[in-house]
């Protein structure tokens, strides 16, 4: 009975507990990190502190200081400027509820991305889900920036995407696991761009990374998202604009609900050729032409034409400015001609930058009107 | 307690499925994407399955011709006593090496997952005690156990699939059956061993009744054919979800692929950990099982047997804590994987063979 007694008291207080416990007060959670380079050292990181005492409750009123807290601390390597923390504060960062982390043209310009991120990926505590994002601002501006819904600036900067099923100018996430699978794959890729305007956050076009020198290539801007998510078949949603110019009875609006692209490559002797079918599927969102008769057959055909030409112009703008203008391929054309023409990929891939800039793209766009919303004037 | 005295089909098929589900399904998806470096790489499974069927034959015939003899009375009986010493022996070192290296492994995990700053030896050492503890009771409580915890496995990894499913790419499985056959073929050297643990039929054979063979054997190939689905159903997920060229680059892909599982602002929010726990008791039952063999032979080697739990933990700990690194114990893995080949190939062929030319059976 005493032996029984005993055991029990030493299992308690033997195995109560955790050798690796941390108190939660002591922990620094960090919301979001930014990666930027320095004048003075080669790198400057700034990580956004929680200061849990500050977040507002919904008692007290607003009016507030911010609930977080910058630290920027440059140095010569990631490891050694999240150590250099505890130089300022005596919390030590928590990377396991990162919910972003930005990126600068700078920094990419100057620093292989593959060396960059290397940290981020090999420590246990990031999560692979984290997304990435690229400015040209300043990192440490849009850090301080006061989010228009969210409390930290760097969870705002992540929820900027969440309507991309709506809109489709703005890019999708991408995570940084994404980010390490394609530099495994030794492709081309674009990260999320982000910007300053008038001193809100907002999303704004993306920066193209180039898988051969691993730096950063380039800017695609806002308005050439749209033809980039087609050609990535991500377009779940969005609209399709048609102006006045382009139809009689303008203008008019589609609201896209569904969207499938589709690639055919077909090889003749050593010449590549890709066709690329893009159906979408719409309703008719927002009509300013009074004389259409949406009871009466034949109303579709005219809206339907003008709407894939406008979908084909702005798909055509982004293949020729990655022909032409980039001359790397960040269209993920590779993946396709690697899974329809395996046997060419095997010759070829290995010189596909030079002759990505030569293939002949041809695009199709297939709109189909399905509805027309619940009233329509003039429908006589 | 009170010991099991017989074996359900079931129940072989769990303990079967339990020991071969190890430390494989976390470092397979690298060191197969290494060597067949395409897409197809889930179809040098099922070649790895047919070898390690064509294989178990061997097993079930010898099971079948001394019914309730396990390895290690049937080397002696069948070699003679100073052959069947050595081929005791070795079986025995090669239960303590594989032992070691899913312990190493699991302990390489924990560490990097789990327990940052707990030092290796703790965390080995509480592993093995728990595992020594439950060998203490004897084979009826090992079974019991890995039939208590299967149902645990097999949630674990069925939620881990069904969660991951919204992440698959299928651009990255494509594409099929267009890529070099030969390499494909080649990766039956890894997943060939992926199946280790089928051997364990002759070492729980003592509480196997005599049955026909065409049962015996549907048995056996039914637990091959259920962990080939789990392995293939893994891979085809692993490969859409981080695509081929990255799984040759990280050391555990089947727990980055879990940890890129997540849910805001939800409990899943870290799915890692919970499928950790899950993880753990598969690796546990397969140290289990192999402590269990080395310290069912050491008991049949050298008698008394008192001790012999406690100088297989020791020796078991020991040999854990040899390698420096990680990389060294990937380096071993080479090593292991021709001892293991000699010890589940070589020696029970060559008892089949023998025992044919001697034309004993127990089998009446």
């Amino acid at each position: 009975m005493h032996h029984k007694i005993l055991l029990s008291g030493l299992v308690l207080v033997l195995l109560a507990g955790c050798w690796d416990s941390k108190e939660i007060e002591n922990v620094g959670i960090v919301t979001g990190l930014a990666l930027d380079v320095s004048e003075e050292s080669s790198l400057s990181m700034v990580n956004q502190y929680v200061v849990p005492g500050k977040i507002p409750t919904q008692q007290e009123s607003s009016n507030q200081e911010a609930p977080y807290q910058n630290i920027q601390i440059n140095g010569e390597s990631f490891f050694e400027i999240i150590r250099e923390n505890s130089l300022e504060s005596n919390r030590p960062p928590n990377y396991t509820h990162l919910k972003s982390i930005l990126t600068s043209t700078r920094l990419f310009e100057k620093e292989r991305v593959d060396q960059v991120i290397d940290l981020f990926i090999r420590d246990h505590e990031f999560r692979r889900t984290v997304p990435v994002f690229i400015t040209g601002d300043s990192v440490e501006d849009i850090f301080s920036t006061e989010p228009t819904k969210e409390l930290f600036p760097s969870i705002q900067i992540k929820e900027l995407s969440e309507n991309y099923f709506k809109n489709n100018k703005i890019p999708r996430n991408l995570s940084i696991g994404d980010m390490s699978q394609k530099i495994s794959e030794e492709t081309n890729f674009v990260i999320p761009g982000i910007s300053l305007e008038d001193g809100f956050i907002k999303s704004s076009g993306a920066g193209v990374i180039s898988a051969e020198e691993s730096k950063y290539a380039g800017w695609i801007p806002s308005e050439n998202i749209e033809g980039l998510r087609f050609i990535y078949n991500n377009v779940q949603g969005g609209y399709i604009d048609i102006v006045e110019e382009k139809i009689d009875q303008g203008p008019v609006v589609l609201e896209i609900k569904d969207s499938k692209t589709e690639y055919d490559t077909t090889l003749s002797g050593n010449t590549l050729t890709m066709k690329i079918t893009i159906h979408i599927s719409s309703v008719l969102g927002e009509d300013w032409g009074m004389e259409r008769n949406v009871y009466k057959k034949g109303w579709k055909g005219k809206v339907e034409a003008a709407g894939n030409q406008v979908i084909k112009d702005k798909v055509e703008q982004v293949i020729r400015m990655a022909q032409k203008d980039f001359k790397i391929d960040f269209l993920d054309f590779s993946k396709r001609v690697k899974i329809q023409q395996p046997k060419y990929w095997k010759q070829h891939g290995k010189d596909w930058n030079n002759t990505f800039k030569d293939i002949d793209v041809s695009v199709e766009v297939k709109t189909k009107i399905t509805d027309f919303g619940t009233q329509n004037f003039n429908s006589n | 307690m009170s010991d099991a005295k017989q074996l359900t089909a079931l129940q072989l098929v769990v303990i079967l499925i339990s020991t071969m589900i190890g430390v494989g399904i976390v470092l397979m998806p690298r060191e197969l994407a290494n060597e067949v470096d395409s897409p197809d790489l889930w179809i040098s499974i099922i070649f790895g399955a047919i070898a390690i069927s064509v294989i178990s034959i061997i097993y079930v015939l010898l099971a079948s011709r001394y019914p309730g003899k396990t390895f290690f009375e049937l080397s002696p009986l069948i070699m003679g006593k100073s052959l069947g010493f050595f081929f005791n022996l070795y079986y025995i070192l090669y239960s303590l090496i594989v032992a070691a290296y899913i312990m190493r492994i699991t302990a390489g995990i924990i560490k990097n997952y789990l327990l940052d700053t707990t030092p290796l030896y703790v965390i080995i050492g509480t592993f093995i005690l728990v595992s020594f503890y439950l060998l203490s009771n004897g084979a009826g409580d090992v079974v019991r156990f890995f039939q208590l915890y299967f149902p645990v496995m097999l949630f674990m990894f069925f939620v881990l699939c069904l969660l991951s499913i919204k992440d698959v790419d299928i651009q990255n499985v494509r594409p099929v059956l267009k890529n070099d056959f030969l390499s494909t073929l080649g990766g039956v050297k890894i997943t060939f061993f992926s199946f280790l643990g089928v051997e364990f039929l002759l070492i729980f054979a003592s509480l196997i009744k005599k049955k026909r063979v065409k049962s015996l054997l549907f048995t056996v190939w039914t637990s091959i054919g259920i962990t080939a689905l789990i392995y293939v159903i893994f891979h085809i997920i692993s490969i859409g979800v981080l695509g081929v060229a990255e799984l040759k680059e990280i050391t555990f892909p089947t727990i980055e692929l879990a940890k890129s599982i997540e849910f805001q602002g939800f409990f899943f929010e870290r799915f890692e950990l919970i499928f950790l726990f899950g993880w753990l008791t598969t690796a546990f039952t397969s140290f289990t099982a192999y402590a269990f063999s080395m310290t069912l032979g050491l008991k049949r080697l050298i008698k008394p047997s008192n001790w012999m739990l406690l100088i297989s933990a020791a020796g078991i700990f020991t040999a854990t804590l040899l390698p420096k690194g990680l990389t060294e114990v990937f380096h071993y893995s080479a090593y292991i994987q021709i001892i293991s080949l000699i010890a589940i190939v070589a020696l029970p062929a060559i008892l089949l063979i023998v025992s044919f030319f001697r034309g004993d059976s127990y089998a009446s």
